[in-house]
């Protein structure tokens, strides 16, 4: 018995050894051969469709809906921006009657590109997509976007656009994105704290002028604190953009990276000084929050957040420019999302989804976007539609954000790509935050954003390209 | 007959010798198979990338060779992150360890209302890890939160918790530090329930008591599910990843970055798959040497009966 219950943990013991070496193997051959092959580029990059690449998997659709091109979305956006874009949908849906579309929520503009990224592995993909601002260049890089100058005619082209929001949808001189939810950062400030202190009420126009502000804001006791002026967020990056070009710098010029030059010094310096020295202004881990609750009598954020702010808090909202500093006029970077189609094995689904994109850039349901979300009007004629105006008329705060538009501008090159973004927001929550020495973090953001262009700086040089 | 008779035994034999492993290959094949599909080609294929230059998107993945374990041990940051990790890791350990072990030992009194203390202490463990970064997001808030009300009864600011260096590292241990508390203390709670109560009598008669009971005998006996939650422990703390994210995003900077942190950072953010794998394959050497340090040193002073 003995003898024969050893044999026995003996023969389990290759059993099990010889099966994990078998399992081993296996997995060992399949990475080596999933290294090349499941996201294999276009045999013909030139191709307008991509084999192989089927959609990903469709929510049950309605009866009503059967028999159609179904076309499936994803979009970063959640609650009332989300239902709003499905009514867009709905609308679309019941104007014709050969295309289904159907929107999907990703939860954010980051899980987006994540599960996009994901999807291409899987080749199963949607057939349009919202990216922000300019992070759609890796799929561009991979082939895995649809150009659209094809689907463009007399009624629709980049020519019935903002032409603000047209350079960032553009490489090497071919459309892959157009814009939709575009946006631009504004000033929100507690109107009803400015006008209870004589405090001018169309808000502080420079940051010379919030400072100036800011000790008589402190002096309303809010729950046993005094009301601050201004608070900073820890992903600021965007709205540094616009603080850069305030100062008169800029995180690069071209491909040139600036961000340690003279002008971004004195800008963190000046911020340090304000939030450190002069306890004027603080770090918050969510300044929207703190904003909506009364804590702080500033704050930024995005044109977007224009409806939920209206909606949610108990004051006089206002929205103001972007302070300036050295610069008359402060330039605002252009963000929000574009819509691109994702190439794949069927050009019917290809053109159904172009048939949306037109449908949206109508004047009457890009004002509808705007009215319902706070996004800017993305379409020329939208801007003065009747809609449009009314919104203007009976809240002044959207009239701020449309005028804005006449300042924004396409982000610096060196913060299209996301290491970079999240290095510059890093570097000023060290500011914000722990008042890091301004030289020293600088200097390491300085080496990031300089590795970054030029481990893509060829990529670059043919998205500027034209 | 003598030849049928002697012949017949082995065939039988045999044949029961291959029935067996046959049975069991089929039986255990189905776990085999699953451990392999989703352990172990993940854990291959990872080391594998370790070694390329990858963007998850571009058709191939770049034999770079030895380049980014260099690259990474020759960053700042990494040995940053390792320090956070440390600090995460080992004061989330002992910190649940010493007061798991004092709050199941209070469960295990008879006292009034004590199954509902035993739910109460393990509720936090059912939360999800995000649910308990949002809770305390508004605890920590130094301007409305309850850390303003306790710093506040002491003639004290509250402390930045979430959003400066000195702090936010802290910010996430408590987090999970209280998450993990009632897990442990119910372990010790079940443990305690369990020791062999003539031991504990017949020490009581040689005359120990209070801190002498509890340290020469209570202890030692306790000392596999110890041995136990430290295992699990190092491993669970050192993989937590939504607390980090819904707390502080690792930030600033990286002050709260620990190495699974940077993991996902450098994969889903920068999308430098390479790099990425290469701090897994780091932390998953770390973590199995200390393991298996824990197995041979730890693991002798273990007690099983």
């Amino acid at each position: 018995m003995t003898q024969l219950d050893l044999s026995m943990v003996s023969s389990r013991r290759t059993v099990l050894g010889g099966l994990s070496l078998l399992g081993l193997g296996a997995g060992l051959g399949t990475a080596l051969a999933g290294c090349g092959s499941p996201n294999a580029a276009p045999e013909d990059a030139g191709a307008t469709t991509r084999e192989g690449f089927s959609q990903a998997a469709l929510p049950s659709i309605p009866e009503k809906y059967q028999g159609r091109t179904n076309v499936l979305a994803w979009f970063p956006w959640t609650g009332g921006s989300f239902e709003a874009a499905e009514r867009l949908l709905t609308k679309f849906n019941d104007s014709q009657d050969e295309i289904f579309a159907v929107a999907e929520s990703q939860g954010g503009f980051v899980p987006t590109n994540q599960k996009l990224t994901a999807a291409l592995q899987a080749q199963a993909v949607p057939d349009i997509v919202a990216f922000s601002d300019v992070k759609w260049l890796q799929f561009y890089f991979a082939g895995a976007l649809s150009e659209l100058d094809r689907f463009f005619d007399d009624e629709w082209s980049l020519d019935v656009y903002v032409q603000n929001f047209v350079k960032e949808g553009v490489a090497a001189g071919k459309t892959y994105v157009v814009p939709f939810a575009r946006s631009t950062p504004l000033f929100y400030y507690n109107k009803s704290r400015y006008t209870e202190l004589g405090l001018p009420e169309e808000g502080p126009t420079t940051w010379d002028d919030l400072a100036e502000f800011a000790p008589e804001l402190q002096t309303i006791d809010v729950s046993g604190k005094p009301l601050m002026s201004f608070a900073f967020g820890p992903v600021d990056n965007w709205f540094g953009q616009a603080e850069a070009w305030a100062w008169g710098g800029a995180f690069s010029e071209g491909l040139d990276v600036t961000i340690n030059e003279d002008p971004i010094h004195d800008w963190l310096n000046w911020q340090a000084k304000f939030i450190h020295d002069d306890n004027f202004a603080y770090m918050a881990q969510e300044p929207g929050t703190d904003f909506q609750a009364g804590v702080t009598a500033g704050c930024h954020g995005s044109t977007g957040s224009l409806m939920g702010f209206e909606s949610s808090v108990d004051f006089d909202l206002g929205a103001a420019f972007l302070l300036g500093k050295v610069e008359d006029t402060t330039k605002v970077p252009t963000g929000g999302g574009g819509l691109a189609i994702v190439k794949s094995e069927s050009e019917e689904r290809q053109n159904a989804a172009a048939e949306l994109m037109r449908f949206l850039a109508e004047p009457e349901n890009a004002a509808t976007w705007h009215v319902e979300t706070g996004y800017l009007p993305i379409v020329n004629e939208a801007l003065e539609s009747e809609e449009v105006l009314a919104l203007r008329e009976e809240k002044p705060n959207f009239g701020v954000a449309v005028d804005q538009l006449a300042n924004a501008q396409t982000a610096d090159e060196a913060g299209w790509y996301d290491t970079s973004t999240v290095a510059v927001a890093e570097a000023l929550a060290r500011v914000y935050g722990d008042n890091a020495d301004v030289a020293e973090v600088l200097d390491e953001l300085e080496t990031i954003m300089v590795e970054v262009v030029e481990d893509h700086r060829d990529e670059l040089e043919e998205v500027l390209s034209s | 007959m003598s030849t049928v008779d002697l012949s017949s035994p082995p065939k039988v034999r045999r044949s029961g010798q291959w029935r067996e492993p046959l049975l069991f290959v089929l039986l255990v094949l189905p776990n085999v198979a699953v451990i392999v599909i989703f352990a172990y080609y993940p854990a291959i294929y990872n080391f594998i990338l370790s070694f390329s230059n990858w963007d998850f998107l571009t058709p191939r993945p770049e034999w770079v060779g030895l380049r980014n374990y260099i690259n990474v041990f020759n960053s700042q940051q990494f040995y940053g992150v390792l320090w956070n990790t440390i600090i995460f890791v080992g004061v989330a350990l002992v910190a649940t360890l010493v007061g798991g072990l004092a709050i199941g030992t209070l469960l295990s009194q008879r006292l009034r209302f004590s199954g509902f203390t035993r739910t109460m202490a393990f509720a936090p463990h059912m939360l999800p890890g995000a649910a308990v970064g949002i809770l305390w997001l508004f605890m920590f808030d130094p301007r409305y939160g309850l850390s303003r009300w306790l710093f506040s009864l002491v003639g004290l600011d509250s402390p930045q918790w979430t959003t400066t260096s000195d702090w936010s590292i802290w910010a996430i241990t408590i987090a999970y530090a209280w998450q993990r508390l009632g897990f442990v203390a119910i372990i010790y709670y079940s443990a305690i329930q369990e020791l062999p109560t003539e031991v504990l009598e017949a020490a009581k008669m040689d005359g120990a008591t209070g801190l002498r009971l509890a340290r020469s005998v209570a202890l030692p006996l306790l000392s596999p599910v110890t041995f136990f939650l430290i295992i699990t422990g190092i491993v669970s703390s050192a993989q937590a990843f939504d607390i980090i994210a819904t707390l502080t995003n690792g930030g600033p900077g990286t002050s709260s970055s620990t190495l699974t942190w940077m993991v996902y950072r450098e994969a889903f953010i920068d999308f430098d798959v390479g790099r990425s794998a290469t701090t897994a394959t780091v932390l998953f050497l770390l973590l199995a040497g200390v393991t298996l340090i824990q197995a041979r040193t730890t693991g002798k002073k273990v007690h099983y009966s």
